[in-house]
């Protein structure tokens, strides 16, 4: 089966995967969803598909197709093994034929079974160190999935990875905005000072700074505090 | 001659990294590059006196959080 067959129209999947990739900024989950819907609907034989996101050495599901994904993640948490876990655990690409015939993971193949699952592709995340996550494709019919599946679900598993780093990398550019607009606040508020004491006292800017220093000093109040206390009087006149 | 030694000393024991110390620093109206804070309390280059207290107040205010009363020396009084 060649490549195009299988995803159907792949023009237009990736074009909606890389927007999802490129416009990802907060909602994490949203995004990632996004990407488990295309994963369900551009591999063949995928019934219900979901992404698991292990941090400080937890993993949990953070997004899901409808359908039993997120209950077969569960199975595979609290017994602490699985093919997804595996997967992520050995950075390869586990796909299993015959959950039913396969022995590595007590009682597993028994729970899908009982949800109409008889096979699976589970695909590493490529995070950073410290991280990990998998991409995790579960299947109806024995077999559902073939070699050609594991490059797909690889790419659907980086255009996540993507995602997340862009999410990491976004919110800590957030952080960093926040951080400046303080101290420009306070910057703005020292340097109005500095104006009010070089302007009375025909000073200079250095040494308008060692008086607001030293009274920061004698009060034990932050510098700070005592500009903006400064201007706010100078405002009413004080 | 400015001594940076006690400012690298007082950064260690407080424990914020050069890049946290600058920041306070930047806040607190100090006009130095990262690069030239770090480089002035790694004794390879000066900067001026008044941006040397200004770094000093931004170590001094860390230790007030703290309950320490200024611990490092400006040097002007």
């Amino acid at each position: 089966m060649s490549e195009s067959q299988s995803v159907g129209q792949p023009d237009k999947q990736f074009d909606a995967l890389v927007r999802t990739v490129v416009t990802a900024s907060t909602d994490l989950g949203e995004a990632l969803t996004t990407i488990a819907e295309m994963g369900r609907t551009g591999i063949d034989g995928c019934a219900a598909a979901s992404l698991t996101l292990i941090e400080g050495g937890r993993p949990t599901t953070v997004a899901s197709t409808e359908g039993v994904a997120p209950t077969l993640d569960q199975v595979q948490y609290d017994a602490g093994t699985g093919p997804c876990l595996e997967a992520v655990r050995t950075k390869t690409t586990v796909r299993i034929a015959s959950l039913a015939a396969e022995d590595r993971w007590a009682g597993f193949g028994e729970a899908a079974a009982a949800l109409g699952i008889h096979s699976s592709l589970s695909v590493p995340l490529p995070l950073p160190e410290g991280t990990g996550g998998g991409l995790n494709l579960y299947g109806e019919e024995t077999g559902a999935f073939e070699e050609d599946d594991e490059r797909l679900g690889a790419l659907f598993a980086s255009y996540a990875a993507a995602v997340i780093a862009n999410v990491a990398a976004y919110r800590s550019a957030q952080e960093l905005a926040e951080h400046l607009q303080k101290a420009m606040e306070s910057r703005s508020a020292i340097e109005q000072a500095k104006g009010i004491l070089i302007a009375r006292q025909q000073c200079t800017a250095d040494d308008a700074f060692d008086i607001l220093r030293r009274a920061s000093q004698r009060e034990n109040r932050k510098l700070r505090d005592i500009a903006e206390e400064m201007v706010r009087r100078a405002q009413q006149g004080g | 001659m400015l001594d940076a030694r006690p400012l690298e000393a007082a950064r260690r024991r407080l424990d914020v990294t050069l890049r946290e110390l600058w920041a306070s620093y930047f806040a607190l109206g100090g006009s130095c590059s990262l690069l030239q804070v770090g480089n002035h309390l790694a004794g390879t280059a000066q900067i001026s006196s008044h941006q040397h207290d200004v770094l000093v107040h931004a170590l001094n205010e860390r230790f007030l959080d703290r309950d320490m009363d200024h611990p490092v020396e400006y040097s002007r009084p």
